[in-house]
């Protein structure tokens, strides 16, 4: 039975800190710096996502209420837009282009050996909330293919191995995001 | 004007018309999906495409709007084909289980497929397997089936103001859902069922129960709520199936609300009793309806005139209710009384409120109350222009459209009446830029709720002060006006209950209402029953029926002909479309007279002559939707009454309106009362936390003169300090007895 249990509370999935003790205070602010504007949605969206990361639910509530819209809508919003995020995000999105250069150039595997490194797929986080594995259409370096993102900085020509030892990188040093 | 040529005929349309507008001039049909003209243009669906003269593009005729000179042309051989490739890709999302469908045979998607000739799909379909979503208690979504027009997340936005779907993602993953797929709760007016051109959006009170062939339909007028809304009644071998919408006809423009799209199965209901009763020492025995009428003759020849009482019920017609007062004629007496008073007459019309340009909705849920005069509110609030203020104790749901939302206790909110009232008479203070826009307007609009006399007295003097504001008093019932209108308003609801109490009254006869569940009357029980006689109709053995001697089954709205004069002092007719084998209230009175020794009508026709000769308002009226005209709102100068919360404690206890509810007779409706049967006490969350109770606790509320346990229902629009209670039940009538506005204390 003790054993049963383990795996249980193992297979729960831990709500961030963030969600689980949310504190509305800057999503009000940003609501209240776009009082009486109109179309100030996606603006409003934009920054409650940079302060908070995602928009969980509560937090979407709290836009709709501050914005006398109804969640609902702010929610079609939300998943139109693929800026947006639903589910917590890790410190590193690692961005894997996929665009025709980079798929020539083997990018595909790249991929993998980010689900290899991370446990991760196309869309997910890791558990520990590090990194975050986005296939991305075209970054626009196809003469660095296969290229791949990390946050803000491009690593181009990539062989497979070199790809792991940035990612083996940035797992063990956790350089500033 | 702009001329346009249609298939060759030259018609002339406004500017801003779209071709499809044209071609409905023109006479010539274009297959439509999305569309709906209540609706802003859309476009979704394409099947609407048509050719222009001279322009390589297809253009969609519902969203394009026609400019001079324009020739379309909407019928072609590569039109067909578009067409008819439109809906073959519609039909790859689309499972073809039409069999099964509960929109089979009326389906707007099955008739264009037959319409452009599709036998064939060339496309694989998409597995129909997402299993259908049963989280809102009146509505059956399945998505398999939704063809993505937009039609229920459009109405949910432009018509009903709530918002509570909406499309979510993008592209091929696009459908129709909930905020992080929650339950689907909304107000359950169950508008987007109406216009899901598919059998997506299915309404679960009529589901699996019938086909749309094997029905007839009756138009008539609803009977739940004062709203008088045009339905059909759509029903098979005297058993009504479901109380449908007509498309934009009637005042309703086609909408309907809660009660009237999922309430109406209590005609069909098995708790109807079929045979009257006669109640002696206590020994019920069934009789027939000649015996109960002839044994309440007898009585009622032992008895003195003024002994004698007549009650109605606002939910009997114009020509019951005139029969009732021509009984009380024959009988001799003047003790004619209703929970309904002529202090107060409609005025203001659905029109004048959808045009208002500034409206005032004084202290009353209209959007609950009367949901189709709410409808009319959210469309004149919308609007870019228009201002709308809401003075409630509470958060409504016109919070979306108000350009202002006045809430606070019910102290607090009759002083802040009190001065938007005195602003509008003048005075200088917080409610004076309110009161400037409403005197600016063109067609300033007032809401009300006439039972409330401390309301209605703030109504009249805003109208002193601004004589073209157009009051609307919000009257509750569906013929709470025309029950008056027939001589059953001029005594006080009081004198009946003092009448019972000191024995002067020893008969009642008491038409349809159900007298122990209202406010002011709900304690009569013991008095009613030393009564000589206590002779009851109703379609239903409700709390009253069951204290009397004489019980006679009658007719519900849908079992006779008459008319119900609406909110607006509108007279509607009234068709019957089932006969259950029971007799209508007019049939029993007139038994009633006779025996008595009055030859009273029972024909409908006949009695209109009657009153029509009789009434004076009444005179020359059109019984189809002709509209009172009243002299004047108030009958007499309204005095200031207090609004003030009578006793002591730490929480306001005020009345709620119910949206699945009005009255105690929507609660034989075994759909309404799954989802709202008992009482329940709305509480704020901060207070419910305060006192560590959660939804669906019980709690009991303690106060000066009354005490109950009710379950909790948590509420974050409640003001904090605030608990509402719905009226009409007999537990919160006793409450309401006392006052409107009381002081109580909670506890667990």
């Amino acid at each position: 039975m003790a054993e049963n249990e383990v795996v249980e509370t193992e297979e729960i999935e831990e709500i961030p800190d963030i969600e689980a003790n949310f504190d509305p205070t800057a999503c009000d602010e940003i609501c209240e710096q776009y009082k009486d504007w109109k179309g100030a949605t996606i603006p409003v969206l934009q920054k409650t996502q940079d302060a908070y990361g995602y928009l969980f639910p509560a937090l979407v509530e709290r836009i709709a209420e501050n914005m006398n819209m109804s969640p609902h809508t702010i929610y079609g919003v939300i998943t139109f837009y693929a800026q947006f995020y639903t589910k917590p995000r890790g410190k590193y999105i690692i961005r894997v282009c996929r665009g025709t250069a980079c798929h020539v150039q083997g990018s595909g595997r790249i991929s993998e050996i980010v689900g290899e490194e991370f446990q991760i797929k196309d869309g997910e986080t890791c558990k520990d909330l590090l990194f975050t594995l986005e296939e991305v259409s075209c970054i626009g370096a196809c003469g660095l293919a296969p290229v791949i993102m990390i946050n803000n900085k491009t690593y181009g020509n990539l062989k497979p191995e070199d790809a792991r030892k940035i990612f083996k990188d940035y797992a063990t040093n956790l350089p500033e995001a | 004007m702009l001329n346009v040529k249609i298939n060759g005929k030259e018609v002339q349309v406004a500017p801003g018309s779209t071709i499809l507008d044209a071609a409905k001039e023109a006479g010539v049909s274009i297959p439509v999906l999305c569309h709906d003209s209540r609706l802003n243009p859309f476009g979704a669906c394409r099947v609407c495409l048509v050719e222009q003269v001279g322009m390589p593009k297809l253009m969609a005729a519902c969203t394009t709007p026609v400019t001079d000179k324009m020739e379309i042309i909407t019928e072609s051989e590569k039109l067909a084909r578009v067409r008819k490739t439109a809906i073959e890709l519609l039909l790859i999302n689309h499972p073809l289980d039409c069999p099964v469908c509960y929109k089979g045979g009326e389906c707007g998607l099955q008739d264009l497929t037959y319409e452009v000739g599709v036998t064939k799909v060339r496309f694989d379909a998409s597995p129909n397997d997402t299993p259908v979503d049963h989280t809102n208690p009146f509505i059956e979504r399945d998505i398999d089936r939704c063809v993505l027009c937009g039609r229920c997340v459009r109405i949910c936005d432009e018509v009903v103001n709530i918002q509570a779907i909406s499309f979510l993602n993008r592209g091929t993953d696009t459908m129709i859902g909930t905020s992080f797929e929650q339950p689907w709760n909304c107000e359950y007016c169950g508008q987007c069922i109406s216009v899901c051109p598919v059998g997506s959006l299915n309404n679960r009170v009529y589901l699996f129960k019938n086909r749309p062939w094997n029905l007839e339909s009756e138009k008539t007028i609803c009977g739940l709520c004062s709203c008088g809304c045009t339905v059909s009644i759509d029903y098979e071998c005297n058993e009504v199936f479901r109380m449908n919408e007509m498309p934009e006809e009637g005042v309703n423009h086609g909408y309907m609300c809660a009660k009237g799209r999922f309430g109406f199965d209590f005609m069909n209901s098995v708790k109807r009793e079929t045979e009257a009763q006669i109640t002696v020492g206590g020994e019920a025995k069934k009789a027939t309806v000649a015996e109960a009428v002839e044994y309440a003759a007898e009585k009622l020849k032992g008895l003195k005139a003024e002994e004698v009482a007549v009650v109605v019920s606002p939910r009997i017609t114009n020509e019951e209710a005139f029969l009732a007062s021509k009984l009380a004629e024959t009988i001799g007496t003047k003790n004619v009384f209703s929970t309904e008073t002529d202090e107060i007459m409609p005025e203001g019309a659905y029109s004048e409120v959808e045009a208002s340009d500034a409206l005032a909705v004084l202290n009353i849920n209209v959007t609950e109350s009367n949901p189709i005069l709410g409808l009319a509110v959210r469309v004149a609030a919308r609007e870019e222009n228009a201002n709308c203020f809401v003075f409630y104790p509470s958060e409504t749901a016109l919070k979306r459209v108000a350009t202002e939302l006045i809430t606070g206790n019910p102290d607090e909110l009759a002083v802040k009446m009190e001065k938007f009232c005195a602003a509008m008479g003048g005075a200088d203070n917080d409610f004076s830029a309110m009161a400037k826009t409403m005197l600016e307007a063109e067609k300033p609009v007032v809401v009300f709720d006439p039972y409330n006399k401390a309301d209605a007295y703030i109504a009249q003097e805003i109208k002193k002060a601004c004589d073209k504001v157009i009051l609307v008093p919000a009257k509750s019932k569906n013929n709470s006006v025309g029950i008056v209108d027939m001589g059953f308003g001029k005594n006080n609801p009081a004198d009946f209950a003092k009448g019972v109490e000191g024995g002067t009254i020893k008969a009642v006869l008491c038409f349809g209402e159900n007298i122990l569940v209202r406010s002011g009357w709900s304690k009569l029980e013991g008095a009613l029953a030393k009564l000589d006689l206590l002779m009851v109709t109703d379609p239903f053995m409700s709390d009253t029926a069951k204290a009397a001697n004489v019980y006679v089954p009658v007719a519900t709205f849908a079992e006779k002909s008459g008319s119900f004069t609406n909110l607006e002092g509108r007279v509607q007719e009234v068709s019957k479309a089932v006969d259950k084998g029971v007799s209508a209230d007019a049939d029993v009175i007139a038994a009633l007279g006779k025996a008595l020794g009055a030859e009273l009508p029972t024909d409908v026709y006949a009695v209109r002559k009657l009153i029509e000769k009789e009434v004076k308002l009444y005179s020359g009226i059109q019984w189809d939707g002709g509209k009172v005209a009243y002299p004047s709102v108030f009958k007499t100068e309204m005095e200031k009454a207090s609004a003030t919360a009578k006793g002591s404690g730490k929480f306001y206890l005020y009345p709620a309106s119910l949206r699945l509810h009005s009255g105690s007779y929507t609660r034989w409706s075994p759909d309404l009362a799954k989802v709202y049967g008992t009482p329940k006490l709305e509480l704020n969350d901060a207070d419910a936390n305060e006192m560590e109770s959660a939804e669906g606790d019980t709690v009991k509320i303690k106060g000066d003169g009354f005490a109950g346990e009710f379950v909790v229902e948590i509420n974050k629009q409640i003001t904090k300090g605030c608990v509402s209670l719905p009226e009409d039940f007999a537990s919160t009538a006793d409450i309401f007895s006392l006052g409107r506005y009381l002081k109580a204390e909670i506890s667990k």
